[in-house]
């Protein structure tokens, strides 16, 4: 009886450490492997996004003010009008709206050729690698800088170059003309200034923000392009090139199915990259020193972001309403994300 | 020479994925060395394409030799006359920018940020690969999710958020009476350690590592922790670097966030002080352009040491796990 007993004990206390160690096993130690991850990106990725939407119904200046329902948010689509003198939210939309549409699909473009070129087995393959990525692993400070003195009026390089063959100098970061008005007039053709403000296109200015963007991002794209080459079987290729296709069969037909997910994964990188254009405006349109001109001239550069930090930080008692400018940065960025996904991805090719 | 070890290299990354045979390669290449106009034109219009990369970097290193008058030339001079070095230690010492110390504080903040990131990382990584638990897909999907919400969404929030931390920097438990973790290191490098890029990308590398492997060492007792990091984390090098080359130049090179969340000029990184430096230096763009280059340098520096395992790691990134 009493050795049954303590048999008995005995097996049910290994069953309840076996129940113990499989406790630990699912339970504790993927919660101690995952918990400072966990709990970081709550803090101060999840929880944001809530507090947020809570900070952008106050008025609040270092700690919240008063409570002040939506008005945030109407005076945001109170100033959503377009044009000169017309509001800053609206204008600022169409700037990042020129910005992210002649940005993207340039980068894009030239990255899928870079990639293609650098993925034929050639000498010195490091060296021009390192060359197209060099600008990407580059501070947008420093390299805004050496810009800033290329477009430099007075003493830069491009008007040397220009006057050099005979052209006028121009005015570049600080020119905010429009430039399809500008194109059409140096080639005699009329413009009218009741054309709506956005057939005319970006500012001379965001133009040299948008040049600077796609040098700067280029690396990028090729990088991930040639990674993605890299995972595409080669038989795919030497067989193609067996049957006779030519080059320009073989990057149509096969290389730009095949690396259609790598490509549609740059889409909606750069897109959402594109939408926080926020450092190179600020470096190059600035003036100098901390910032006090970003979005110069006359607001011409002023993308989202920059027009967020703005109220941020030199305006107080503002953190409410640039929250509430965040907040439709966050829910454009979403809505342009589903588009491309409900869009975009059924054109892409997963094997 | 090391042009030709990463040619080999990529080589062996097509090779070593199974349906390849040995064979395609080197039958690929000799049909590629057969056109020749065909590659004379490709390296053409490679090398003009890497001479425009290379130009403004270029332009500037021409520019931080040349005297003050000799910059403010138009049309400009192309070589610097009389090449003039001490523009460089001008930039360093200027009085008003103490450009050492702007260094010493951007090194801190990218040294612990990433390797705080590289740790939390790989151990979330090796959750979600090698456990199994409840709600594992969910909390992935979760933990990738959050890579879609932007970084201006959160700024306005997380300033908000540093400063009102409770018990820290003077605050009650409330949040109240204090500034929190504004204006010091630990509130520029707190909210981007947790990355789900992080997470994403070792977690891929660690599930390409066979089970045989922790099946061999759970039969000699070895504990998850030292699989993790006496086999796992050996055998993830090329992702790892990945990791650690993003987190290091993302800090380094970062602007907004920094610049929001401090104030004392003692403790800003170097991005900040050459911003500061040049709104003092304004229109002296030759010690200007001297500035910017030694900022840029241990990015550089960082980049060409680890570019091989860097483009292995992102090839493992390209293939779908």
């Amino acid at each position: 009886m009493a050795t049954d007993l303590t048999q008995q004990s005995a097996a049910s206390d290994a069953a309840r450490q076996a129940r113990r160690r499989r406790r630990t096993e699912r339970v504790w130690l993927p919660m101690g492997f995952l918990a400072p991850t966990l709990i970081l990106l709550f803090t101060f990725d999840v929880y944001p996004l809530l507090l947020g939407g809570w900070i952008s119904l106050w008025r609040w200046g270092i700690r919240a003010q008063e409570f002040v329902g939506l008005d945030n948010y109407r005076r945001m689509v109170e100033s959503l009008g377009v044009g000169p003198g017309e509001g800053e939210v609206g204008n600022s939309l169409l700037v990042t709206f020129f910005y992210s549409v002649g940005v993207v699909p340039v980068t894009l473009a030239l990255s899928f050729l870079v990639a293609n070129m650098l993925f034929a087995k050639i000498r010195g393959l490091t060296f021009l690698r390192t060359a197209y990525f060099l600008p990407f692993i580059t501070s947008t400070v420093a390299a805004g800088l050496a810009f800033g003195f290329l477009f430099n009026p007075q003493i830069g390089v491009l008007n040397g170059a220009l006057q050099a063959v005979g052209l006028p100098a121009q005015t570049w970061l600080l020119d905010a003309d429009p430039v399809v008005p500008k194109a059409l007039g140096a080639i005699g053709v009329g413009w009218s200034d009741s054309f709506p403000a956005i057939l005319g296109g970006p500012s001379v200015a965001l133009l040299c923000v948008m040049v600077f963007s796609v040098w700067n991002t280029l690396g990028f794209g090729v990088v991930i392009l040639l990674a993605g080459l890299v995972a595409i079987n080669p038989e795919v290729h030497e067989a193609a090139r067996i049957d006779g296709a030519n080059a320009w069969k073989m990057a149509t037909r096969i290389t730009l199915p095949l690396l259609s997910p790598t490509l549609f994964f740059l889409l909606v990188v750069s897109t959402i990259r594109s939408f926080q254009s926020f450092n190179e405006v600020y470096v190059l349109t600035s003036g100098g020193g901390y910032g006090a001109g970003a979005g110069s001239p006359l607001d011409t550069t002023l993308t989202l972001p920059v027009l967020v930090f703005r109220y941020l930080y030199q305006r107080p008692d503002s953190v409410g309403y640039s929250a509430a400018l965040s907040m439709l940065l966050f829910l454009l960025l979403l809505a342009v994300t589903l588009l491309q996904f409900r869009v975009a991805e059924r054109k892409v090719h997963y094997n | 020479m090391v042009a030709s070890r990463t040619n080999v290299d990529l080589d062996t990354e097509t090779r070593r994925r199974p349906p390849v045979g040995g064979s395609a390669s080197p039958l690929k290449r000799r049909t590629r060395r057969g056109r020749s106009p065909w590659r004379f034109m490709l390296y053409l219009v490679l090398i003009i394409g890497a001479a425009m990369m290379m130009f403004p970097f270029l332009w500037m290193l021409l520019a931080s030799l040349k005297t003050f008058p000799e910059v403010n030339i138009s049309p400009p001079t192309i070589l610097p006359s009389d090449p003039q070095w001490s523009n460089y230690s001008e930039a360093w010492f200027q009085p008003a920018s103490t450009f050492g110390r702007y260094f010493f504080n951007s090194f801190v903040v990218a040294a612990v940020g990433t390797a705080l990131q590289v740790f939390t990382g790989i151990t979330a990584a090796y959750a979600f690969a090698m456990l199994n638990f409840r709600f594992k897909n969910g909390l992935f999907l979760l933990v990738v999710a959050t890579m879609m919400i932007p970084f201006e969404a959160k700024i306005v929030p997380n300033y908000v958020l540093i400063r009102q931390l409770p018990l820290l920097g003077g605050n009650d438990i409330n949040g109240v009476g204090g500034s929190g973790l504004y204006d010091s290191y630990a509130g520029m490098i707190l909210p981007g350690v947790a990355s789900a890029f992080a997470v994403f990308l070792l977690r891929q590398a660690f599930m390409a590592v066979p089970r045989d492997f922790w099946d061999a060492v759970r039969v000699d007792g070895a504990s998850h922790w030292t699989f993790l990091w006496r086999v796992l984390v050996p055998m993830s090098k090329p992702a790892i670097v990945t990791v650690v080359l993003f987190g290091f130049l993302a800090r380094y090179n970062e602007l907004l966030w920094p610049l929001i969340i401090t104030q004392t000029e003692s403790i800003r990184t170097v991005q900040l002080g050459l911003l500061l430096f040049s709104g003092e230096e304004g229109q002296r763009y030759n010690i200007m352009m001297a500035a910017a280059a030694f900022v840029i340098l241990p990015a550089i520096i960082l980049f060409v040491l680890v570019q091989r395992r860097f483009i292995e790691g992102l090839a493992s990134f390209g293939v779908k796990g």
